[in-house]
């Protein structure tokens, strides 16, 4: 099956999914210091680690002010494409979001201290895409994604999906270490980090990203999935394959 | 009263992360939301929880005259020390 030349899936009995974008453009942060001289992928930027804590000077005070770690990650990644290819539809994927938030809240609740109102407002999953749609007040729509079993390949599933009506999206995912009551359960990242990338239709002017699912029975988890992909972005790195435990995503950037 | 307005910039300061910002930007009859120093409704109810932690105050958000208790520092004031007498009784 063909949906707009963006995703086939079923093909041949395989039961493979295959996603096909042009990359227009990528931003990217981590609280890491990250290389001072890589072989990056093309057309994209890596934001400064200042200090492990994302920049976020182009926003007002008032906006800025109430920005978690994450959240001025994720902004500021977001920003930066925006302010280079204008507004677009957006698709934001966190796999916990703001765990650390929502984790201090409950242990408050616990110790029957009053909820912080701002906390429990951000602590919401679409918190980060609404403030980021205020940022540059923009009437169009976004969708925010959560954890599930595809990791942040959900993003891009929602992406094509999305293509269907739309010649571009931006897609940002975004990541932060659990906290450490967390990790006796799951994988998690050890570093926060945002990646914001610019998606058209197959086949545009730009370097192609070819996504390709297969049934996988791993016992990875998918919790490295989006730093993975990061670290691939700053060594260079053209393709990957990505076990996520029920699924196998292998993905790849052609220049042509 | 004008050492409880200080106190109370302080705690607007520091409870709404207020960067660059000082005490003395803040005027004890301007207003605090809206065109003034711009706060909002999620604002208003931070300031709320800090000022019961601080000043143990009962707030009745049923009341008419939040909006105006909450209108600017000075009004604050008047509010707090009002509370503080009833809690006193």
């Amino acid at each position: 099956m063909d949906l707009s030349g963006n995703m086939q899936c079923s093909e041949a009995g395989s039961q493979a999914i295959r996603l096909f974008f042009t990359l227009g453009r990528w931003c990217l942060w981590q609280s890491a210091t990250a290389p001072s001289q890589g072989d990056f992928w093309p057309d994209g930027e890596v934001l400064p680690c200042n200090e492990g804590c994302a920049d976020v000077g182009f926003l007002p005070m008032m906006q800025r002010r109430r920005l978690s770690p994450l959240a001025r990650a994720a902004s500021a990644v977001a920003w930066h494409c925006w302010r280079k290819c204008g507004d677009m539809p957006a698709v934001f994927f966190s796999s916990h979001g703001e765990s650390q938030y929502y984790f201090e809240m409950l242990h408050g609740i616990a110790e029957r201290e009053e909820a912080s109102p701002s906390r429990f407002s951000l602590c919401v999953h679409n918190a980060i895409a609404g403030l980021s749609s205020l940022h540059r007040a923009s009437f169009l729509p976004y969708v925010s994604l959560a954890g599930g079993t595809e990791g942040i390949f959900a993003a891009f599933l929602e992406a094509a999906g999305q293509l269907l009506d739309t010649p571009r999206v931006l897609v940002v995912c975004y990541g932060q270490a659990l906290p450490e009551t967390y990790r006796a359960y799951l994988a998690t990242a050890d570093s926060t980090w945002a990646l914001a990338m610019v998606l058209a239709r197959a086949g545009g002017p730009g370097r192609q990203l070819r996504l390709v699912r297969r049934p996988g029975n791993s016992q990875a988890v998918a919790a490295g999935d989006g730093q993975s992909l990061v670290q691939a972005i700053l060594d260079g790195r053209r393709s990957s394959p990505c076990p996520l435990g029920r699924s196998l995503w292998l993905w790849s950037l052609d220049d042509a | 009263m004008e050492n409880l307005e200080a106190e109370l910039k302080q705690l607007i300061i520091d409870t709404l992360e207020l960067e660059g910002i000082s005490a003395a930007d803040i005027l004890s009859e301007a207003p605090l939301f809206g065109a003034g120093l711009g706060l909002d409704s999620i604002d208003a109810l931070e300031l709320g929880v800090a000022l019961k932690k601080k000043y143990q105050i009962h707030i009745d958000t049923d009341s008419v005259e939040l909006v105006s208790y909450f209108a600017s520092v000075e009004n604050l004031a008047g509010f707090v020390i009002s509370q503080q007498k009833k809690n006193s009784l």
